[in-house]
């Protein structure tokens, strides 16, 4: 028989058993066991979300104890996630909770977010955010983000259907003189509850379906005058072309994916797949020509604009004069995210020798 | 005719300038956003080292040539990075 722990989220008509069932399936991950971090998971663990995984490399200090209460004094030095795992167990041990005792980086991100539905940022720095927003976007998942400075939050939701990113409201910059964290601008422990609070509240609304998703809007809220206001922003293609392009090279390079080679006695084969897109990079003045149809002439200047519209999954075939700039350019390519990149390896010339 | 517009100041934006809120008075030429920049730039250069941004009545205008109209809610905002 089931307990009654839910019965009175049950109760709501928006909820019911079936909503309770949506929370039960749940995969939701906590990036950051801090501040915002702990308020997350008490409160998705309290409200029975499945599957929970949180990521932290860091211990537990004694000046985190004032805003982080899933700690307490026995606990300064030991892992926050293995402490965090522990105490919440405790609240409802029917919540499968995985730790992840590392920081989120390139080299385990896309391991870690496996197939977790929602990610919820609860970091301190914004180059984090910005790799969880990429990876995010690759994954075509939601991104649940708040942040403090002082005694003003806030609250957002990123590439939530579709919608803008993390780099739609904030484009990278080079500067990251603003990138302070709390550590050295100091908090007072009820405004990351808060934040917290509210980022769990709106992973609930996601998984559930119901109400308003802070979609394309910016929550700030200021604890010393209680002013509150939303701001409206937008999708900027361009932007989130950035974020998938970074997100699918952190991929590539974790997969290790570099510029496959073609042999000269292959090439026609290769070129005559229309599946395949087959690019001349050579200058227009270089010979000779190649005339099968399915060759598009895009010397180098040109190739960025031309690929500009293409899946980074398409199967690209480059080839040059002897080879060489055709790798240096596969190997550009798959820093800008392609996946499956090629290239005639001794270029034109091995062609040439070939027919003599 | 001056055009005044109400000018709220987020996060470290509002340390630099030590206030949260301002009224900008404008005389002359139509003003536009980057007008408003430019000056709040000049006379707190620490500004140019924050990547901000702008909203005007609510909304995040990325085209900083957008004119002001009188009353307009401007509102300066950095991504905040604690957690």
């Amino acid at each position: 028989m089931q307990n009654k722990r839910y019965d009175k989220q049950i109760q709501l008509t928006e909820i019911g058993i079936s909503g309770q069932g949506k929370i039960t399936k749940a995969k939701v991950l906590v990036i950051g066991a801090g501040g915002l971090g702990c308020p997350v998971l008490q409160n998705l663990v309290a409200a029975g979300v499945g599957n929970i995984g949180l990521v932290d490399g860091d211990v537990v200090d004694e000046t985190n104890l004032h805003r982080q209460f899933l700690y307490t004094l026995e606990d300064i030095g030991k892992k926050k996630v293995a402490v965090a795992k522990a105490v919440v167990s405790r609240q409802n041990p029917a919540v499968n909770i995985e730790v992840y005792p590392n920081y989120f980086t390139n080299q385990n991100a896309f391991e870690i977010v496996s197939d977790y539905q929602i990610l919820v940022d609860c970091t301190d720095d914004n180059k984090t955010r910005y790799l969880m927003n990429d990876i995010a976007l690759v994954k075509n998942i939601p991104m649940v983000y708040a942040s403090i400075h002082q005694f003003e939050g806030q609250l957002s939701v990123f590439n939530y259907q579709n919608g803008p990113t993390y780099r739609c409201l904030f484009p990278e910059s080079k500067d990251l003189k603003m990138n302070i964290n709390c550590n050295d601008s100091g908090v007072l422990g009820v405004l990351p509850n808060l934040l917290g609070v509210m980022q769990a509240n709106e992973v609930l609304k996601i998984i559930l379906g119901i109400g308003e998703v802070l979609n394309g809007k910016l929550f700030l809220y200021n604890a010393l005058t209680s002013n509150i206001q939303t701001i409206n922003f937008f999708l900027n293609e361009v932007e989130k072309a950035k974020g998938i392009q970074n997100g699918l090279a952190v991929l590539n390079k974790l997969l290790n994916i570099g510029v496959g080679t073609i042999a000269s006695k292959d090439f026609f084969t290769e070129t005559a797949n229309e599946n395949n897109l087959v690019i001349d990079i050579r200058e227009t003045y270089e010979e000779p020509k190649l005339e099968p149809e399915n060759i598009n002439v895009v010397p180098l200047a040109q190739l960025e604009d031309f690929l500009k519209d293409i899946k980074r999954n398409q199967k690209i075939i480059l080839f040059c004069q002897e080879g060489n700039r055709s790798k240096l350019t596969g190997e550009y390519l798959i820093k800008k995210g392609f996946a499956n990149v090629h290239h005639l390896s001794n270029g034109i010339e091995s062609l040439l020798k070939k027919n003599i | 005719m001056a055009i005044k517009c109400p000018i709220k100041y987020y996060g470290i934006i509002s340390d630099i300038v030590d206030m949260d809120a301002d009224l900008a008075e404008f005389t002359g030429d139509i003003p536009t956003l980057n007008d408003l920049r430019v000056t709040l730039e000049d006379a707190f250069p620490d500004m140019k080292e924050v990547n901000y941004l702008f909203a005007v009545n609510q909304t995040l205008i990325s085209d900083l040539t957008l004119e002001l109209k009188d009353n307009d809610e401007i509102a300066l905002l950095p991504a905040f990075s604690g957690g």
